[in-house]
């Protein structure tokens, strides 16, 4: 036996895990090796040092309660609300793919814009917080994180009070912007009001 | 009707599941015995957060892994099978992610297990690792530096040896079990041990 693997089997037969047949060589090297018979007593003080590390310790009340609130939450939880959080993702691209092949049918609510219709529609189709709520296709796919109802009209009192921190706002910078985006609602092409794409 | 085969409570115990009254513990909670569960958390949490807290490195964070721990194991119970010791599988739970914890990109491991007590003992409040009251009094204040001394070593090994000595530590945890609990084979953790041993015994050189 080697030395290197003499110090291999040091360890493994401090923990008594070795075979015997393994045993028997390493105790015919030390014999042989005043280095490896040093370096078993360094292994060996190691192991007792090891052995004085606590490997328990006191739990504190707070973390057993908290185990206790988390437990009854899991018993509690509606069967239906433990749909995993993944089966969410293929819902997802599902809309991505329904918007892609709807651009690709070359279906149009333009009007004059910087941005492409098309893109305008995926991102609707994509995002349904953006879409308005008077289209029931939308509507339905979209899920119920925010609507324009749920924003509130007017702003806080305390920010109503200054004014002054709404003048160098971009919202204002780009205020044409949502006006083109208003349109681009209500008409088509032709210019005409009142149609709208289906999405 | 084809029998499809029996439920973890009518399974034949391996004799070590047997003797193991964790895992009669265990069964009963899978039946939905609430104190049963209750009385687990107490006999394995003692061994679940120090093992927890030095493997992460962070006393916070080890708190809420050692919650997740006993929160998957209720969670996954009807899964639990009584063919080893109750504590493996327990351990196994803890090591996943307390692994998966340090694999996170914006994690990065403090040494501070050691260094948070590294004052006199006259702070009045016990250290939570490394007990002095552990040692031979006979080696005084050189054998509290050492044991401090060797609990920076062990949080400096890398995560895998880190676990794989911690196991290999813990009261009647055979390489075997070790090696269960995280996923690999007695072989490899062998070599993790000796590296190991070996780190550590190069950076204590001075003590031993």
């Amino acid at each position: 036996m080697r030395c290197r693997t003499a110090r291999q089997w040091m360890t493994i037969t401090l923990a008594d895990e070795a075979p015997p047949r393994a045993r028997r060589a390493l105790e015919r090297h030390l014999e042989g090796c005043e280095g490896c018979r040093r370096e078993r007593t360094a292994y060996a003080a190691l192991d007792r040092a090891l052995g004085l590390l606590p490997m328990e310790a006191a739990v504190p009340g707070a973390l057993e309660r908290a185990v206790a609130r988390r437990v009854r939450a899991v018993d509690a939880a509606p069967a239906a609300r433990r749909v995993p959080w993944w089966l969410g993702v293929p819902a997802l691209a599902g809309a991505a793919v329904l918007a892609l092949a709807v651009r690709g049918t070359g279906l149009r609510t333009a009007g004059p814009s910087a941005t492409s219709p098309g893109q305008d529609q995926m991102m609707m189709a994509v995002l349904p917080t953006a879409a308005p709520a008077t289209d029931p296709h939308l509507e339905q796919r979209a899920p119920r994180r925010r609507s324009p109802g749920a924003m509130p009209s007017e702003p806080p009192p305390d920010l109503a009070a200054r004014p002054d921190l709404f003048v160098d706002l971009p919202l204002l910078r780009n205020l044409e912007r949502l006006e083109h985006f208003e349109a681009i609602q209500t008409t088509t092409l032709e210019g005409q009001a009142g149609e709208r794409s289906n999405g | 009707m084809a029998r499809i085969g029996p439920t973890a409570a009518e399974q034949p115990l391996s004799d070590v599941a047997a003797a193991d009254p964790e895992v009669r513990l265990m069964l009963a909670a899978q039946q939905g015995d609430a104190e049963a569960f209750q009385e687990l958390f107490q006999r394995l949490a003692p061994r679940i957060l120090p093992y927890v807290r030095r493997l992460v490195g962070s006393e916070a964070r080890a708190e809420e892994i050692t919650q997740d721990v006993f929160v998957q194991m209720y969670r996954v119970r009807a899964r639990y099978r009584p063919e080893s010791r109750l504590s493996t599988w327990v351990f196994t739970i803890a090591t996943n992610l307390c692994l998966n914890e340090l694999r996170r990109p914006e994690r990065q491991l403090r040494v501070d297990l050691a260094d948070r007590h590294g004052g006199t003992d006259d702070d009045g409040e016990p250290p939570p690792l490394g007990d002095p009251a552990a040692l031979d009094p006979a080696d005084g204040a050189a054998g509290r530096e050492m044991v401090r001394a060797l609990e920076a070593a062990v949080a400096a090994l890398p995560p895998k040896q880190r676990a794989a000595l911690l196991l290999s530590r813990i009261d009647g945890m055979a390489y075997r079990d070790v090696a269960e609990a995280m996923g690999t084979t007695e072989g490899a953790v062998k070599a993790l041990l000796f590296r190991a041993t070996h780190g550590l015994r190069e950076q204590l050189r001075e003590y031993l």
